[in-house]
């Protein structure tokens, strides 16, 4: 009787030894999978992220191709819509800035037009608030 | 006040320019080349001129009233008739180097 006790102990705990091994693996491979679809998850978001930047790239270049060709129109009224969709692109996509401000800059210094002791006309106007607005800088210590 | 954009400077190039009577108040001209530009009558009051180069340029009758001119290049400029009052780091070296008259108001300390 005493042998037969002491038998189904350790049948017993052989039991509760692999069922925690079995448990521990199962635990491992739930893990496993979580993991596994934390990374799919992630690869998809950068997947997204990278198509809106190409997306958004493809629109701002677009936007841009166009307003260099409206700047070299002869009607004033197509070089102004160039102007504006140039502060829009620099409105909206502040990195930008750079080529924005170097294609204005272009047009002012090629610009033939001289329009003597009067006010510029409004294409170099509207240049200028342009560049005013996205040169502005905090001037604290002015007058 | 900030515009967000302050993070990344760009030197303007309008150097041989025409640009009588603009406008470009408070703004961060730093680094700057107005060469040979025609900037009469212009007004840039306020703005930040510091390592600008204004070699040659015209820029009489213009307002560059309380500007920065830290180390701002004066070669030959035309400031007859300029607004230079509160400009500020203005030398006596750079105005001798610029072409000014009676016109022309100077900052308090020049």
């Amino acid at each position: 009787m005493q042998w037969w006790i002491a038998f189904s102990e350790v049948v017993r705990n052989l039991g509760l030894v692999v069922g925690g091994a079995i448990g521990i693996y199962l635990a491992w491979l739930r893990v496993t999978a979580a993991n596994q679809q934390a990374e799919a998850q992630r690869r998809q978001a950068e997947a997204t992220a990278r198509q809106a930047d190409l997306g958004r790239h493809k629109l701002v270049t677009d936007l841009f191709q166009q307003a260099v060709g409206q700047l070299r129109d002869e009607k004033l009224e197509v070089r102004l819509f160039g102007i504006y969709t140039l502060r829009q692109i620099v409105e909206d996509y502040p990195d930008y800035k750079r080529p924005v401000i170097e294609l204005l800059s272009a047009y002012v210094r090629d610009n033939p037009v001289k329009w003597g002791e009067g006010d510029p006309p409004v294409d170099i106007r509207e240049i200028f608030n342009i560049l005013g607005r996205t040169l502005e800088y905090d001037n604290d210590d002015g007058i | 006040m900030t515009t967000g954009f302050e993070e990344e400077q760009i030197p303007l190039d309008l150097h041989g320019a025409f640009i009588r009577r603009t406008l470009l108040r408070k703004a961060n001209l730093s680094r700057a080349n107005f060469s040979h530009a025609d900037c009469t009558g212009a007004d840039f009051s306020s703005s930040d001129l510091t390592d600008a180069d204004l070699t040659g340029a015209n820029f009489a009758r213009a307002n560059l009233m309380g500007a920065n001119l830290l180390r701002t290049r004066l070669r030959g400029t035309d400031l007859r008739g300029t607004n230079l009052r509160g400009c500020r780091n203005l030398t006596d070296a750079q105005l001798a180097e610029a072409i000014t008259d009676d016109a022309t108001v100077l900052p308090e300390a020049a």
